[in-house]
């Protein structure tokens, strides 16, 4: 499941900005910001990899004779428990690196945009969704990375301290690390390998990211630029096909901030995402997109058939399209077939040349842009 | 270690320079070889699940050395199943190594520059 989420806008992306040369639109990212994170970034990792490393401190202070934290001194046993005691530190360390496989595809979902709220999908299940964002788990694992360190400072045998400093710690700091090591690198660009060295201890997961796949997923350029640039189902496209939804296309900010300006959409959405847009629609499950345009108000050119959104949020969910991924001509979600008249959408949707983009520059569509959901140290 | 043994301070630094300088390359190269194999789509699922099993034995492969080492006996000679353990491990690494890039050369035809 997490081998196909990045599948997507990692191609997309890639191929927008080296293919159509968009990638001077970006603007450039200050000193001040690239200072802030290199620094943030330097603390948190020193917090969490610095402090594995130098859990021999922490053993050879359990393994004193002065120590009084652990009630029957393991110096003063016949056999230490030495083995019990490294398993603390190890443990941590293994949950930071073994962590990544839980907290990995809730990042890579998150910043993707994969997880929906559905009609039946309950209150509390979507507020959850629209709390989880890569903000709110890296403050989770500080939270619990410090209750670890607070309750271990309580314990008084060792497998006080395998569950506080060894489980709890490790998992803090998994949530604490993974989020790091995406957004980092997208804030360089001239001194990436100064600046990731710097800041990671292992520096090495950045280097993947190349000269030509620039993500910048977190970075604070203009929403409409990166929103509009990410979902090129045609990755050839021209740069004017790039700016021109940009200009009239609501920011991602503004759409998820304030209720969207398609109330008058049709209730072809039943798989919605949490922040939008009010709730007619949600009592409403539609049977068959394609019989719900007919209540739509038929908006301007249907030239670019829109994507019935539940058909292509649907399709997503196939099991069949994780087997065998498309050719990267092919986008991956469904070309809009049917000749359904689009919903009534901002008039910049008729300017784009390529449907997949229309569709998923529009600002009521299933998928919107995802860069303002992951308000991660970006401002 | 070095109190312990005495005069060998030559071989620890020794050690320490020559194994530093060839985990280097396996900590560098790690992301940029899956990127190579893998694809760049996939690297985030499979640099996780590389970090989860490099996790794994990171939990386990301590215990597994105390264990070992309180077996082993008074003094530097309790290191010596350790050792042992050890360098089979890094044996089976480096097979592993040797192994991966076989296959990788088997499949696109033998190139020293991959």
């Amino acid at each position: 499941m997490s081998s196909e989420t990045p599948t997507i806008p990692l191609r997309t992306r890639s191929g927008s900005e080296s293919d159509s040369g968009s990638a001077p639109v970006l603007p450039p990212i200050s000193r001040k910001k690239q200072a802030a994170v290199l620094f943030s970034a330097f603390g948190s990792i020193a917090m969490t990899i610095g402090y594995n490393q130098c859990f021999g401190v922490f053993q050879e202070y359990y393994l004193s004779e002065s120590q009084d934290v652990l009630i029957p001194a393991p110096a003063s046993q016949a056999s230490p428990p030495t083995a019990l005691l490294a398993f603390v530190g190890t443990l941590c360390y293994g949950l930071t690196w073994a962590g990544g496989i839980l907290v990995n595809p809730v990042i890579s979902r998150i910043e993707h945009g994969r997880w929906d709220s559905t009609p039946t999908t309950r209150l509390w299940r979507r507020r959850a969704l629209r709390l989880l964002k890569p903000r709110t788990i890296t403050m989770s694992g500080v939270l619990v990375m410090s209750t670890g360190f607070l309750l271990a400072s309580f314990s008084k045998s060792i497998w006080h301290l395998l569950l506080t400093q060894g489980f709890l710690a490790g998992m803090g700091m998994s949530l604490l690390y993974f989020p790091l090591l995406a957004p980092a690198p997208e804030y360089f660009t001239n001194h990436r390998a100064t600046a990731m060295g710097f800041v990671s201890p292992i520096s090495a997961p950045f280097q993947p990211y190349g000269a030509d796949t620039k993500p910048r997923r977190f970075s604070p350029v203009p929403a409409q630029v990166v929103s509009s640039s990410r979902p090129s189902s045609a990755p050839s496209s021209p740069p004017s096909a790039v700016a021109a939804p940009s200009a009239s296309t609501p920011s991602p900010t503004s759409s998820s901030a304030s209720p969207s300006p398609t109330p008058s959409s049709p209730p072809d959405s039943p798989y919605r995402r949490p922040p939008p847009i009010p709730d007619e629609t949600r009592t409403s499950p539609s049977p068959s997109p394609a019989a719900q345009p007919s209540s739509s108000p038929p908006s301007p050119p249907s030239s670019k058939p829109q994507a019935p959104s539940s058909l292509s949020r649907s399709s997503h969910l196939t099991p069949s399209r994780w087997a065998n991924p498309p050719p990267r001509a092919q986008p991956s979600w469904p070309q809009p077939t049917q000749s359904t008249p689009s919903r009534a959408s901002s008039p910049a949707m008729s300017v784009t040349d390529s449907v997949g983009r229309t569709h998923w520059s529009s600002p009521s569509c299933s998928q919107p842009p995802v860069f303002s959901r992951s308000g991660f140290l970006a401002s | 270690m070095s109190t312990t043994t005495g005069g060998s301070t030559q071989l620890w630094i020794a050690f320490i320079a020559f194994y530093s300088f060839s985990a280097g390359g396996y900590y560098a190269l790690f992301p940029a070889l899956i990127a190579e194999v893998f694809g760049i789509r996939q690297y985030a699922a499979v640099n996780a699940f590389i970090l989860f099993v490099r996790g794994l034995g990171t939990m386990f492969g301590s215990p597994v050395g105390g264990r070992l080492l309180q077996s082993g006996g008074e003094g530097v000679g309790g290191y010596k199943a350790l050792v042992y353990w050890d360098g089979g491990l890094l044996m089976a690494a480096t097979i592993c190594c040797v192994a991966v890039r076989w296959a990788d050369g088997k499949g696109r035809g033998w190139r020293w520059v991959a």
